[in-house]
């Protein structure tokens, strides 16, 4: 960027800004008649009077970028090339509700660029001699067929381990591999990647470790929104548009976060807490509310367990005892308690990974947790959600097909009670896999759309895949990942495939539904969708009789038979169909997520966990509610290594699987004001009072250093993020991931394999460092 | 002039999400990087932990006496007497980059060709595209501008300028009619945290 446009920016800000802008004297008078919108918006067939839309046709999709189904219309030229993607109105997942406009976020609007980016692994490549080469469909099927069956020969399927990725048939994939194959293991997402320390807790208790992000908008009057960014990192749009509504009509939104996220912009109040100290603050703001009268007497009495405990455990709470540890105001901590109080029921927390990636949260969560039971805001009007989906067919029971579950008496070695690999409550760590391959127990592998090269231990990960007798993969763009495979499935993107899904959360807060929609374009170059890869490895291994659909959009329509639907039939709905109505407090008669009728704010029904993890960690851990200073369970940070760094995500990107697009890694450089740097990776987010010791400016490439790796990547300096805390933002980037040049950072490879939390299995992703600028080069 | 259209922005739903700047690279076909029809500014000013954080989305103003348009010297800009939208003719231009100098805004972009692109608020597809184009009110079936229509935040909008004042707050209407400027966006004060410092006054510390 030259140094007149650098110029011109400011005095764009500054100009409007300043004036809000604009002349009075070129106001045109006179009647403007609405328009009727052309091409690119319009209906099926729309013609354009413009030259852009003659012979323009639309098509529909459902947006599989961060897997949210947003609904889709996709221009089409007289050639059946996409041109154009827009939103649907109304949709569930890509508007606000009935009557609202339908768009597409950024993520949403490059599908038009993975479709066609040259980029892509065009087709299937197969491993000979050692060296990767290309194949046809039916030599990599046959050979994948091959390996697999003297894989089972040789070593059995208890170690072969198949990763639930976000594949668009990643759940068609896993049945063909468990229940057709026999293969017993499965590496979940959630739990050991996503944010199995709040997941778990929130699960015991009784709200379900999902609910902790949903809030019924529509209806409430207080959000917390702590350790999440509902306005960059959306669950499907209709979160953040129903939030931008919530607070236009004047709900009070509080956001807890150690860095001054979008979200945080928007509220009413950004409370900047240190990180890891959450627990602390949820303690005292429940000191206030019980202190002040303010819980619900009833919901505690008849819905809950373990009140007493908490009671006591908080009595010696104060907002000043957490001032201290959180670096919070105690006036401020006095308010917000005070004001979700009164506003409860209709009032909830969205929180989500910022408290489930450090084993310190697995305590942490449970008392931000507690908060909803203590004020009764669950599945009450805006309160917390409990939503309710449209069950679908299964589509082999339509077709009468008896699933043959191999699997079933097959040892699984990553899961279960007393598996030496599992938590101590029997849960996967994803961490412990490159010791299993070490160990011999794992041998072979099938990783479908993830990456765990940049969600934990990375370092020990590329060690470990040298080490696989078979490796086989379904992805659309090269890393070191598919680099490293035998075999590797090239799948067609989302444009290029039929799709079909229910919800759930979305933009209707009391009504589930159904979108689905056709493929928009043929798949490109020589590559297949999801089903169309599990259907071909299906027949090679011979059990093609079981998989008799013709293509998949017959699949698809199996399942919506009890609704008399068909994906076309969908598309004239515009891709969606909203169900009944679902009332509020559904734990009156279904009872709480922890199979109980009440919530729990003690888990002393789990006293042996307890027990057990005191006795593990030598620190007494309790179970209920409790304050527990970070690093007790995770790491603490140390004067070698004293910032601690965190991750999060933007909203150009979702996780690991579209870093390679160049327009959001463009706009990703300007949204930070560095895009005239020719660097295209993440950014370290430092304050000024640690940047400044440190020499460090803006577009300096620094180097983050944890006693178990070092990364670089370029530093930007903000007032927006807690002193003591640095945010890689957004993960996902450097060694191992899809960015093209792997240009950024992999934060995880500065995790090491024996850092994650011993309950849940999650990865750890709070990680004590230091930064040190590098010196040299300016790119 | 029979018409002005321009824009309408309300910082408050901006969400910074960039789905405008897409949009419009979508519909007009832009690929080179760094040729941006549309931007998007993040200001953030004010010290820890006392800030303000604001987007701005921004394209061509569409100006009343347009700076650039004065400074062609091959006369390629033109300012459209029927809808007021500021056109380029590619065929007329010669590359010289004057009108990149004299816009304040940043507005006119040039790709590999060196000649003059930028936003014609969507008249028609693809850089230079538009001069030719009847009004756009009088077209019959006008392209929707893609950026305000795929804008996640509600927080864009175009059209002709009285229409918008529909939406405007009256503070909004007020600084729009009594501005100095001659650019056709209105924008909405934005109100952030409790402990707002006044953006107006400060700069992007970026
Ligand atoms: S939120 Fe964005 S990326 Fe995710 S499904 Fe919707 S449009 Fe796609
Ligand atoms: S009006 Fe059209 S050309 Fe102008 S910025 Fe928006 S999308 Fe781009
Ligand atoms: S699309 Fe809308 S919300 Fe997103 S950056 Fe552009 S103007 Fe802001």
């Amino acid at each position: 960027m030259s140094d007149s446009s650098q110029k011109r920016r400011g005095i764009t800000r500054r100009s409007l800004l300043k004036t809000g802008a604009a002349g009075a004297a070129v106001l045109a008078l006179g009647e403007a008649a609405s328009p009727v919108w052309g091409a690119g918006t319009g209906a099926i067939g729309d013609a354009s009077a413009s030259s852009a839309g003659s012979g323009a046709q639309t098509a529909f999709g459902n947006c599989w970028m961060c897997h949210k189904l947003c609904g889709m219309k996709v221009t089409l030229n007289a050639d059946g090339r996409a041109e154009e993607l827009h939103g649907i109105d109304g949709h569930p997942r890509g508007s606000a509700g009935p009557g609202t406009n339908g768009t597409l976020c950024p993520k949403g609007l490059s599908q038009l660029e993975k479709a066609y980016s040259p980029k892509r692994i065009k087709q299937p490549y197969i491993r000979k001699d050692g060296e990767l080469q290309a194949a046809t469909w039916e030599e990599a099927f046959s050979y994948a067929a091959d390996r697999l069956q003297t894989f089972e020969s040789t070593h059995g399927f208890e170690k072969f381990l198949n990763w639930e990725g976000w594949g668009t048939s990643g759940a068609l994939f896993e049945t063909l591999l468990k229940d057709f194959v026999g293969i017993p293991n499965h590496m979940p997402h959630p739990t050991p990647t996503c944010f199995g320390s709040m997941a778990v807790p929130g699960t015991l208790m009784g709200l379900g470790g999902g609910n902790i992000r949903w809030v019924d908008y529509p209806n409430t009057k207080y959000v917390l929104v702590w350790g999440r960014d509902p306005l960059e990192t959306f669950s499907g749009q209709w979160e953040a548009k129903q939030l931008l509504d919530a607070r236009d009509r004047g709900a009070t939104i509080v956001t807890i976060d150690p860095v001054y996220t979008e979200t945080a912009k928007k509220s009413d109040k950004w409370l900047p807490i240190k990180p890891r100290t959450d627990g602390a603050l949820a303690l005292a703001m429940a000191h206030v509310i019980i202190d002040e009268g303010l819980y619900d007497e009833e919901f505690v009495e008849n819905y809950t367990h373990g009140f007493e405990t908490y009671k006591a455990a908080v009595a010696d709470k104060t907002p000043e005892w957490a001032a201290e540890k959180t670096g919070l105001d105690p006036a401020d901590i006095r308010d917000v308690a005070i004001g979700f109080a009164k506003a409860a029921p209709s009032a909830g927390i969205n929180s989500w990974t910022g408290l489930g990636q450090s084993p310190d949260f697995f305590k942490g969560a449970q008392n931000v947790v507690a908060l909803l039971g203590l004020v009764g805001a669950i599945d009450r009007p805006g309160g917390q959600r409990w939503w309710k989906s449209m069950p679908l067919e299964d589509p082999f029971a339509v077709r009468g097909i008896e699933l043959p579950h191999k699997a079933e008496g097959v040892p699984s070695t990553i899961t279960g009670p007393g598996v030496e690999y599992a938590t101590m409550i029997g849960k996967p760590v994803q961490n412990n896999v490159p010791k299993m391959i070490r160990n011999g127990d794992i041998r072979g592998m099938s990783v479908y759309y993830r990456n765990p090269l940049t969600s934990g231990a990375t370092n020990e990960w590329l060690d470990a895949l040298d080490q696989l007798d078979l490796f086989i993969t379904i992805d659309a763009f090269w890393s070191e990942l598919t680099r490293h495979a035998d075999v590797v499935f090239p799948e067609a993107s989302q444009l290029e495939k039929p799709m079909l899904g229910t919800g759930g959360h979305g933009a209707y807060p009391n009504q589930g539904w159904i979108t689905g929609s056709r493929a928009a374009i043929e798949p490109q170059w020589d590559t297949k969708s999801g089903f169309d890869i599990v259907k071909g490895l299906a027949d090679a291994l011979g059990y093609g009789d079981s998989f008799p659909w013709e293509d998949e959009e017959a699949y698809f329509n199996d399942q919506l038979v009890g609704y008399g639907l068909t994906l076309e039939a969908l598309e004239e709905r515009d891709t969606f169909v909203v169900g009944d109505e679902f009332g509020y407090e559904k734990w009156k008669k279904a009872g709480f997520a922890n199979g109980s009728d009440k919530f729990w704010f003690d888990l002393d029904k789990k006293a042996k966990l307890f027990a057990g993890l005191s006795k593990k960690v030598g620190v007494d851990i309790q179970s209920g509610p409790q304050w527990l200073e970070p690093g007790t369970l995770g790491k603490p940070v140390t004067a070698e290594h004293p910032l601690e760094m965190i991750d999060s995500r933007t909203v150009f990107f979702s996780h690991g699987g579209d870093q390679a697009l160049d327009k959001p890694l463009e706009q990703l450089a300007e949204s930070v004001g560095l895009e005239h740097k020719s660097y295209r990776g993440n950014y370290l987010f430092i304050n000024p009072a640690d940047a400044t010791p440190r020499g460090i400016e803006s577009g300096d490439m620094v180097a983050i250093e944890s006693p178990h790796g070092v990364e670089t990547l370029m530093a930007k300096v903000t007032e927006g993020i807690v002193p003591g805390t640095v945010n890689v933002e957004p993960y996902g980037f450097g060694l191992g991931s899809v960015q093209p040049d792997e240009e950024g950072a992999n934060n995880m490879s500065l995790n090491s394999e024996t850092d994650f939390d011993i309950v849940t299995g999650q990865v750890d992703r709070h990680i004590p460092i230091q930064v040190r600028k590098l010196g040299g080069d300016d790119r | 002039m029979s018409e002005q259209w321009g824009f309408y922005f309300d910082p408050n739903r901006c969400i910074g999400c960039h789905a405008c700047a897409i949009a419009c690279k979508n519909r007009h076909g832009v690929d080179e990087e760094g040729v941006d029809w549309r931007r998007v500014e993040h200001v953030e000013s004010g010290t820890f932990p006392d800030l303000t954080g604001t987007n701005i989305s921004l394209s061509c103003m569409h100006c009343a006496d347009p700076p650039c348009a004065k400074v062609c010297p091959a006369g390629a800009i033109e300012k459209r007497e029927s809808d007021g939208i500021v056109t380029v003719d590619q065929d007329a231009c010669i590359g010289c980059h004057y009108c990149g100098w004299a816009c304040p805004y940043g507005a006119p972009q040039y790709g590999s060709d060196g000649l003059m692109q930028k936003c014609n608020l969507c008249l028609d597809t693809g850089p230079g595209s538009g001069v030719d184009s009847p009004a756009k009110q009088d077209q019959e079936r006008p392209l929707k501008p893609a950026c305000a229509d795929e804008c996640v935040g509600e927080a864009l909008h175009v059209g002709p300028m009285d229409e918008l004042m529909d939406r405007a707050s009256q503070k909004a209407a007020e600084a729009f009619r009594d501005s100095d400027d001659d650019v056709n966006i209105i924008v909405e004060p934005f109100s952030g945290n409790a402990d707002r410092t006044d953006v107006a006054e400060e700069e992007t510390a970026d």
